[in-house]
């Protein structure tokens, strides 16, 4: 791959298609700064040679860039916007996803450190929302069963009472439930981030 | 020393530099790569990063061996995260020093 790379064309043509995942935009400036970097040192009596080997291999650094704008990307989206809104839940799993995914391609060993624990969080995540939405539907189908039957039967009972009270409380606890995984969501999606920042200036520090 | 330290220390050179004055970027790498042994390439990301996080912001400006400069120049934002940073390093420096110095029991 190094051998292949003799000129300042070369190295920023590797770079342009290794930065391809990432806008447009985003790809424009960080060429222009590679530009200008190799301008300034050339201009300052370096060959472009020394320059590329001071810059590292094309493909690494477009990684750690990936992975930079992917990190920054989540932590904005958890940002309150200027509203005091926030983002909706999934829209930051989402990026939290996209960022652990660029951090395992830098650094492979994550897979192990990043992926696997991020990927078990998501799973026991799913698992309580889904049992939780499954006593929610529970408890309100039953009421609903409840009240038909008694227009049909007519009567009134301490049993229906009960029946009544109980389905309710179900409903009450899911619903409740489900704040609760709704926090801990939120929750988890912050600590993910938290611990990819730490994660990749480690892997920088590293390199 | 090792290279874990210095990276470490080099985003702290970065903000301490802009804050003084408004930079180009390949003047931020020479200052600190003459001064501390470092990849150049790293210091390119770490002003992204700060430019992304609202430390800096960018504006260009034309010069006279060809296309325009990018210059750094510090926001408010910068100004305060970058005193608190240096508060917290002079603390840890001086707390090193007095271990250092610190004089053997009788």
């Amino acid at each position: 791959m190094v051998h292949t790379i003799q000129t300042q064309q070369d190295y920023l043509q590797a770079l342009k298609k290794h930065l391809s995942p990432l806008p447009e935009s985003e790809r424009a400036d960080i060429l222009r700064d590679q530009e200008e970097f190799f301008r300034e040192a050339i201009a300052n009596g370096r060959t472009e040679l020394d320059v590329i080997g001071s810059l590292g291999e094309p493909r690494q650094l477009a990684r750690a860039l990936i992975a930079e704008s992917r990190l920054a990307a989540t932590e904005n989206l958890m940002k309150p916007t200027d509203s005091g809104a926030r983002n909706p839940l999934s829209d930051q799993l989402k990026s939290a996803l996209r960022a652990v995914l660029a951090i395992v391609t830098l650094a492979p060993f994550n897979l192990i450190f990043v992926l696997g624990p991020f990927l078990g969080l998501l799973g026991c995540l799913l698992a309580g929302w889904v049992v939780g939405a499954a006593f929610l539907i529970a408890g309100g189908a039953s009421l609903f069963f409840i009240f038909t039957e008694l227009n049909t039967a007519a009567a009134s009972n301490w049993a229906h009472v009960s029946s009544v009270l109980f389905a309710l409380g179900v409903a009450a606890a899911s619903v409740a439930f489900l704040g609760f995984m709704a926090w801990v969501s939120s929750l988890v999606a912050q600590l993910t981030v938290k611990y990819l920042r730490w994660n990749l200036q480690i892997i920088q520090a590293k390199a | 020393m090792n290279t874990q330290f210095h990276k470490g220390v080099v985003e702290m050179c970065v903000l301490a530099l802009v804050a003084k004055q408004d930079h180009y970027g390949y003047e931020l790498v020479n200052a600190i790569s003459t001064q501390i042994p470092i990849s150049e390439g790293t210091i390119y990301p770490i002003l992204r990063r700060l430019t992304q996080e609202g430390y800096f912001e960018t504006y260009l400006v034309e010069s006279n061996e060809g296309p325009p400069r990018k210059y750094y120049r510090m926001t408010k934002t910068g100004r305060s995260f970058t005193q608190s940073l240096i508060k917290q390093w002079e603390d840890f420096t001086d707390s090193i020093d007095k271990i250092i110095h610190l004089k053997p029991k009788n």
